[in-house]
């Protein structure tokens, strides 16, 4: 059989000539052409009668938790050289601010050396009673670099999925053979401090940092699920 | 539903870094996404690594859009692209597939999963076509994609598409009226 023929039968199979007539003939008139219309139409019968393929909940929940979690570990976008100035400019504060604070404990001590520490900060810090220079104290320091890292931490996992993350909980939660994970000394102490001791560790997250999903043990379907960063002890989001 | 304006708008702001656009996008392509590569792949596992490594190339290559077909059609061609990687990344590897599973703690998983499989002897059918017919038969009647998509998706003619649809068509009665004994 010629090859156009046989386009022109797989065409007439899928319904899809505007005039039927050629093909219709051709298949009523020859064994081999009647033969290879009822193939067409079986495997499109076939193919026809098979479902989309779906993903499960909880192959979701990983697809995106996995995509995001890789997602954060790419360099976003290049920041106007202006921005990465001000970065600069906050890192230059933050040395002097260091060089400053160990000044001040050099003074304390007597050190003569302190001086020379003292005006390399002086340009910038502030007064003290002996109308010397203080730079940032140690505990200003700490604040500044505690505020940034916080900061840093917060607008990273702003990025994540946090509704699925929960959704997933839900689901994990609601599972046959759901059993709660066993909370460490540490973590039980940091439940307590945050009022929480009553809730379920459903999961241990590892993203931008580690989390533990908590849920209360009662109304697991649609209940509000707490996301607490394991090492600042810290509640981070709270969806539902 | 995101309109294809709607959806270019938003692989707009997907270039300039915005997560929640992305988010959007792929909440609309992801199942179709998925399905694809599975039906190429025929193992789960590997189908969502291949989804997961499209949508990663989405995101990144966001900005090479140009907007000459719709989002949807550029993204599965990525998935079609990415699956054809696998492959070859698993024939040089000398992988075996990964054995699906079913995470037991998944409820409705089971269902979900036995729907979504092809009879045994069109997955048979299906592997022993060589890849050109077997994609586009599996875009065209399994995804049900138009054809002129399919034939964006794969870079081709809508002729092209056409002949190896009905090509891989005919094959497949062929196979399968061989495992079928007739």
């Amino acid at each position: 059989m010629h090859e156009h023929d046989l386009d022109l039968i797989a065409a007439f199979a899928e319904g899809s000539l505007d005039d039927a007539t050629v093909a219709r003939d051709l298949v009523e008139s020859c064994d081999v052409c009647r033969s290879e219309y009822e193939g067409q139409m079986a495997v499109l019968r076939l193919l026809g009668a098979a479902r989309p393929a779906a993903m499960t909940d909880i192959e979701r929940a990983a697809l995106h938790r996995n995509l995001w979690t890789e997602l954060s570990r790419t360099p976003k976008k290049a920041t106007p050289w202006w921005y990465r100035l001000s970065y600069a400019a906050a890192g230059i504060l933050v040395v002097v601010g260091l060089f400053g604070a160990l000044n001040g404990w050099l003074d304390v001590g007597g050190v003569e050396t302190a001086a020379s520490f003292s005006e390399i900060g002086s340009g910038m810090d502030q007064p003290t009673d002996d109308g010397g220079a203080l730079p940032l104290s140690g505990g200003d320091v700490d604040q500044q670099a505690r505020s940034t890292t916080t900061m840093a931490a917060a607008e990273e996992s702003a990025s994540y999925p946090f509704a699925d993350l929960a959704e997933e909980a839900r689901v994990r939660r609601t599972s046959t053979g759901f059993q709660p994970m066993v909370a460490d000394e540490g973590e039980r102490a940091c439940l307590t401090t945050l009022g929480l001791e009553d809730q379920q560790i459903i999961d241990r997250l590892d993203l931008d940092q580690a989390y533990l999903v908590l849920m209360p043990p009662d109304d697991p379907g649609s209940a509000t699920v707490t996301f607490v960063a394991s090492a600042s002890c810290e509640i981070t989001h709270i969806e539902g | 539903m995101t309109s294809p304006g709607n959806e270019s708008e938003l692989l707009a702001r997907v270039v300039s870094g915005d997560r929640e656009a992305f988010d959007a996008v792929m909440r609309v392509h992801e199942s179709r996404v998925f399905s694809v590569c599975l039906r190429i792949l025929g193992d789960r596992e590997l189908a969502l690594d291949a989804t997961q490594d499209t949508f990663l190339t989405v995101f990144r290559k966001a900005g090479q859009f140009q907007g000459r077909s719709a989002v949807g059609t550029w993204i599965y061609r990525i998935a079609v692209n990415t699956c054809y990687d696998q492959i070859r990344r698993a024939a040089r590897r000398r992988l075996e597939p990964i054995p699906d599973h079913t995470d037991p703690s998944d409820p409705g998983a089971e269902d979900l999963i036995e729907s979504a499989a092809l009879r045994p002897e069109i997955e048979r059918a299906l592997a022993q076509l060589a890849p050109e017919f077997r994609n586009a038969v599996i875009l065209a009647d399994l995804e049900g994609l138009p054809l002129p998509e399919v034939a964006e998706v794969l870079g081709v003619p809508v002729g092209t598409v056409k002949s190896r649809v009905f090509r891989g068509r005919r094959l497949l009665a062929r196979y399968l009226g061989n495992q079928s004994g007739r």
